[in-house]
């Protein structure tokens, strides 16, 4: 299969706003639970502490496939992992399985719930929601080239085990540029 | 200006002409057409051409065919009738002895081409209609009438310059091989073909850009015969290159297909299965799926054709008796295996584990210096699942190579309680494995000892330890001192079941955390 999307996320500007978190929230009537989440980690490499922000990755083998007794999720031919809840029975597999903790259990359905990149929304030709209301543009989503994704998986290697196997279907720029500070009169 | 009869015949589908001898080089002109056979000599120079069986008929008559051939006028016969004729090879000696051109047309619709001696127009739309004639009597056909009638001999070539079939005399063909070995590097680099010297000449046939093939004919010829030759190379590249789109296409689909069917993503078990009947595949049984990897050694890359495994599996399924369908999908061989027998649990896994046995074998004999694994995904009893069965085979293949280095085949139902530990979370597990080995791995890191490795090495092959040492390449004595070293800094008696099971475990899910980061 050729191009399939994946999320793009610049750490240099991910501002820590929580603004996608919330646009998904109210988009889909979401409560008591995120479907994408703002994270907080620090590592050697990075002194300052970095903000990321986090969702179902779509990945490229996803463990949810194949750990769903009902076989509610499946991949699309664009890359996007759906869940289809219809038949969940709350065996809570998906939410411990998943390296990234995507699936959660939806209050109100109290059935499992993820992101779905806005699915209805790409075939209609827009952005995921979460996308359009990053003010500083730091979430993104491009397409590549399914035979290209190994070379760009994440730099930074999260060391869950499973991930390195799922293949995440995220894009990370992780070099902090160095702040620069302009003294100013006044 | 007039044209020749053999400019003529260029405007006439290939399809529908036999050429029952030799085309003279020489353009034969003629300013008559007759529709019987003449009394008497002829006055100018004439083409016969009839339509009626029963004219050709004469043909079969020696004396008649020696009496009109002395005719001077005598330019050329055309038979004119769908229905086949031929006539006796000593007959056929006569015309070509004399160099009078004898063709037979199929179709009477184009004998009017013979009657507008001026130039007249191609009309391009034939186009269409040559190809589909091409389609039905194929390129083989073409390429042998035209060699006879251009007394030519024609070598095909592929892209890769390999030659696929050849037409022409015995020794006509020898020459050009000759000639072929000559400049067959030359030919390979593309190099430009008008430097190429004679006396052989490669028509290029260049299929949508994408690729070169070549037909070698001689380079001695007119240029009404060369023309001809263009056309046949012409129609061929649209040939192949519309073969070339519906084989892209269909793979496309069969892509998409295979895509849905490992990820799940399809309206109904009923689409399924409709879908698989397109492919010759049969869904509505179960199915095993093997995974298998294969790293090459160096050099072997260009000589595998993936296409050769394929058809290797396939035969090897079908001399076990067994209906094997492999495939390629994301850089990995895929095997699904129809299985709709009724077997007992373990029975089962060992029917899978066989045939995927045998294909490692198969592979392993044609790529000797390779690296091939294959992991095997659970059995489901309705191959929607095939989805599930694919990633527990990938699983199977991933982790199969970090825990049971030594086994080319993994059975993801053989993971045993190893399978639980992709589900905990890696700060559990590392802190399980320092509990155990923490001494170990200082001592390793401190002293260069190899205390770790001893012990996975130790646990391979289940505390053998001749095993054990010959793998270590170190004396058993000095094993055993080391072994009582390991049991001194953990604390732990490697002869107590319990507790060797738990570094068992540790040690395992140390190379697990380390292989995978």
């Amino acid at each position: 299969m050729a191009d399939q999307y994946v999320f793009c996320v610049d750490f240099n500007k991910c501002i820590a706003c929580k603004t996608c978190e919330m646009a998904c929230n109210e988009y889909y009537g979401l409560e008591g639970i995120h479907r994408r989440k703002v994270v907080f980690f620090q590592t050697e490499i990075l002194d300052n502490v970095v903000h990321f922000t986090i969702s179902c990755n779509h990945c490229q083998n996803p463990v949810c496939v194949s750990i769903c007794p009902q076989n509610n999720f499946h991949k699309r031919r664009d890359g996007i992992v759906v869940l289809q809840s219809n038949n969940c029975r709350t065996c809570l597999r998906c939410v411990t399985a998943c390296p990234f903790r995507a699936p959660k259990i939806n209050p109100k359905t109290n059935r499992a719930d993820k992101c779905n990149m806005c699915v209805e929304r790409i075939e209609r030709g827009f952005k995921p929601v979460c996308v359009e209301s990053c003010v500083t543009h730091a979430l993104n989503i491009m397409k590549v080239d399914s035979a290209k994704r190994k070379s760009m998986a994440m730099e930074h290697k999260t060391r869950i085990p499973l991930e390195s196997y799922t293949n995440p279907s995220i894009v990370s720029t992780t070099k902090k540029k160095k702040r620069t500070i302009f003294l100013r009169e006044g | 200006m007039k044209n020749s009869f053999q400019e003529i015949l260029l405007h006439i589908p290939l399809h529908h002409l036999t050429f029952m001898t030799p085309l003279p080089k020489n353009p034969v002109y003629y300013t008559r057409i007759k529709h019987e056979w003449p009394q008497d000599w002829l006055k100018s120079p004439s083409l016969l051409v009839f339509e009626k069986y029963e004219e050709f008929e004469k043909l079969h008559r020696k004396e008649f065919v020696l009496k009109i051939i002395q005719d001077s006028h005598l330019m050329g016969i055309v038979l004119c009738s769908q229905r086949k004729f031929s006539c006796s090879e000593e007959i056929g000696a006569i015309f070509r002895q004399c160099g009078i051109p004898l063709v037979h047309i199929h179709d009477s619709s184009y004998l009017p081409l013979l009657e507008h001696t001026h130039q007249s127009l191609y009309p391009y739309s034939q186009i269409s209609e040559e190809l589909n004639g091409m389609v039905d009597k194929g390129f083989t056909y073409y390429a042998r009438e035209l060699s006879r009638a251009l007394e030519t001999p024609g070598l095909y070539l592929d892209q890769y310059c390999r030659l696929l079939w050849q037409t022409g005399t015995e020794q006509e063909i020898k020459e050009a091989e000759g000639w072929l070995r000559k400049y067959y590097t030359d030919l390979k680099n593309g190099k430009d073909v008008k430097a190429i010297p004679g006396p052989f000449e490669p028509y290029i046939m260049n299929i949508a850009g994408l690729s070169k093939q070549f037909l070698i004919a001689s380079a001695d010829l007119a240029d009404w015969q060369k023309r001809m030759l263009h056309k046949l190379t012409g129609l061929t590249s649209l040939l192949l290159q519309t073969e070339e789109i519906f084989r892209v296409q269909q793979e496309r689909f069969k892509e998409h297909f295979i895509y849905d069917l490992l990820y799940h993503k399809f309206e109904s078990e009923t689409m399924m299965i409709k879908q698989g009947k397109a492919w010759g595949w049969n869904l509505e049984k179960p199915h095993h799926l093997l995974c298998i990897h294969i790293e090459l050694a160096d050099g072997e890359e260009q000589e595998l054709s993936p296409e050769v495994l394929l058809s290797d599996i396939e035969s090897e399924g079908e001399s076990m008796g067994e209906t094997l369908h492999p495939f390629l999908f994301q850089e990995q061989l895929i095997v699904l295996i129809e299985d709709e027998e009724e077997r007992a649990k373990g029975e089962r896994e060992r029917f899978a584990a066989k045939i995927a046995e045998k294909i490692h074998r198969k592979i392993s004999g044609r790529l000797p210096g390779a690296v091939c694994k294959i992991g095997i995904g659970k059995w489901y009893p309705q191959s929607i699942h095939l989805n599930k069965s694919y990633q527990e085979a990938r699983l199977a293949l991933k982790f199969g190579s970090i825990w049971f280095r030594e086994k080319q085949i993994c059975h993801i139902e053989n993971f045993g309680v190893l399978s639980l530990l992709v589900h905990i979370h890696k700060d559990i597990l590392y802190d399980f494995s320092q509990k155990y080995l923490s001494p170990l791995l200082e001592s390793d890191r401190e002293n260069g000892t190899e205390y770790v490795h001893t012990l996975d090495v130790y646990f391979q092959h289940q505390g053998k330890m001749n095993d054990v040492s010959e793998a270590l390449f170190i004396h058993v004595n000095t094993l055993r001192n080391r072994l009582r070293k390991i049991e001194e800094l953990t604390g732990m008696d490697l002869q107590d079941k319990e507790q060797t099971m738990n570094l068992y475990f540790a040690v395992r899910i140390y190379f697990f955390i380390h292989s995978i980061q």
